[in-house]
């Protein structure tokens, strides 16, 4: 498949997209003393407190609400930042797009590593939050097994809406008014044993967000991913391996076009 | 001498994507160079370039001329291979690098050391070549002291000599250039001037676009002239000027 062979090839060149991913952070950060670490610190602040509240006003158990709020939102904020930076990606590099020919997925892999950075700036603070209500458990480990899983699905998310959301420029707005309608969707403010098992089935089951949230809360939480997750996000990742093949071959060259 | 740039028959169209009314197309018509037409789907699309053949030899020094709208930019992109011809081919042999947007890629709130740096990556430097080579680049520059100073507090002319210095630092054997580019104060101007002069007069292939009848008439081999995304003329430069002077050709709009 010629899309894998060149994303290898630039994976392992990495400077086009790792060097200017880490410059594109340290400028966002510029200037500022604690650089993202506001972004854990303005996270903790938020769930700490709404998460104090939220478990006295539905009266839930707050060794393992709060646990779970925690997780759920630093997963569900990289999830949301890969989604709403890839749309803009390829007109936000118009000017390189259309000056100097170069393969265009790299800026999806500096959009994908500079958000993936953010996340693991975020997740310590989940470790901490986890260890202090619930101790330590070593199926923390499985996000080894995971986090390929979730990389290479936000490359693939990502290469599809720059593209999509270049050619229809209307998609990017509606993209972010439906991830607002999905996050209360999803179980992240509530958990999944709260609701009855119909909802489940019709609500939390085929929202393809959920597996790829569960898949990193749950060995953060302490107990492996679940196998429906897990199986449904590496299903969900070989298909959109190849629809992202599929639109690389057929529309990759009409980027400069669209722009 | 054996072509390495082979077009042949080659048209770009864009879609125009903007709902136009008649009288905006004709309006618009009449604005850029490019005529308009339907493909099969009723979609309105802009033809730049039409149907055009032609063959560049190593190093061969090529002019492309033509009013505003013409179609000169787009032949160098579609040279480059940012835009693929929408029917016919184009053969490149070789190496293209094109000096079209020399800002390309800057970040304005990092500072010059950075933005050297992607600048080069932009242009497929790797890190190691960079780091070997940003010294040379600082020193043409002349901006050694500030190095550390964000991109945008440059000044005007301070900016353009870091861009120059890397994009003349990484010329490939065919080179494409959208009209010359120059730089800074009278010092400067004439230290880019010796670079420029030393590019063209190397074995490499130039194609450049300009309005400018008197470089290309220094510099040039050949000149190609363009008309709303037709050849109208192509061969000797001396020639062509005249022909531009002759038929009154506007080539400033």
């Amino acid at each position: 498949m010629q899309l894998i062979r060149i994303l290898i090839t630039h994976l392992v060149n990495y400077d086009r997209w790792f060097y200017p991913g880490i410059i594109s952070l340290k400028i966002r950060y510029s200037r500022t003393t604690l650089g993202p670490l506001w972004e854990t610190i303005a996270i903790s602040i938020f769930i700490g407190f709404a998460g104090f509240l939220w478990s006295k006003i539905f009266k839930i158990d707050i060794q393992n609400f709060i646990p779970h709020l925690f997780c759920g939102m630093v997963i569900w904020k990289f999830y949301a930042t890969v989604i709403s930076s890839s749309s803009l990606t390829y007109v936000e590099n118009a000017a390189l797009i259309k000056s100097i020919k170069h393969e265009y997925i790299t800026h999806n892999l500096k959009c994908v590593f500079r958000d993936f950075l953010i996340f693991l700036h975020n997740l310590p603070i989940c470790f901490l939050v986890v260890f202090y209500f619930n101790g330590f458990n070593l199926n923390i480990l499985y996000l080894f097994l995971v986090f390929p899983i979730v990389i290479i699905s936000a490359f693939f998310i990502s290469y599809i809406l720059s593209l999509v959301c270049l050619r229809y420029r209307d998609l990017h707005y509606l993209i972010q008014s439906l991830m607002q309608l999905i996050f209360f969707f999803t179980p992240i403010l509530w958990k999944p044993d709260q609701v009855e098992s119909k909802v489940s089935l019709f609500i939390i089951k085929p929202n393809i967000i959920y597996h790829y949230v569960e898949i990193i809360r749950a060995p953060i939480l302490g107990s492996p991913p679940p196998l429906l997750s897990l199986g449904a996000t590496i299903i969900f990742m070989f298909f959109l391996l190849f629809f992202v093949n599929f639109l690389y071959k057929k529309y990759n060259n009409r980027i400069p076009y669209w722009l | 001498m054996d072509p390495i740039i082979i077009a042949k028959k080659i048209s770009i169209d864009f879609k125009i994507y903007e709902n136009l009314r008649s009288f905006k197309r004709q309006a618009l018509n009449s604005l850029v160079g490019g005529s308009y037409l339907t493909d099969d789907k009723k979609n309105l699309m802009l033809r730049a370039l039409n149907n055009i053949s032609f063959e560049i030899a190593k190093g061969e020094k090529v002019g492309l001329i033509g009013p505003n709208g013409s179609g000169k930019s787009t032949l160098l992109k579609c040279i480059s291979g940012i835009y693929p011809p929408t029917t016919g081919e184009i053969k490149i042999i070789g190496e293209v690098g094109s000096l079209i947007d020399i800002s390309a890629g800057i970040e304005p709130d990092a500072d010059c050391l950075t933005n050297l740096r992607l600048l080069a990556l932009a242009r497929g430097l790797k890190m190691k070549k960079i780091v070997e080579i940003e010294d040379q680049i600082i020193e043409f520059s002349e901006l050694r002291e500030h190095m550390g100073m964000q991109f945008k507090n440059l000044s005007t002319g301070m900016s353009m000599r870091l861009l120059f210095a890397v994009a003349t630092t990484i010329i490939p054997d065919i080179l494409i250039m959208d009209e010359i580019i120059g730089a800074g104060d009278e010092h400067f101007k004439n230290k880019a001037k010796s670079k420029i002069k030393e590019i063209i007069t190397s074995n490499r292939t130039l194609v450049i676009a300009s309005h400018d009848l008197s470089i290309l008439e220094r510099i040039c081999s050949r000149l190609i002239i363009l008309n709303k995304g037709n050849i109208v003329y192509d061969g000797n430069v001396a020639l062509g000027i005249k022909k531009i002077k002759n038929e009154n050709i506007t080539i400033e709009n």
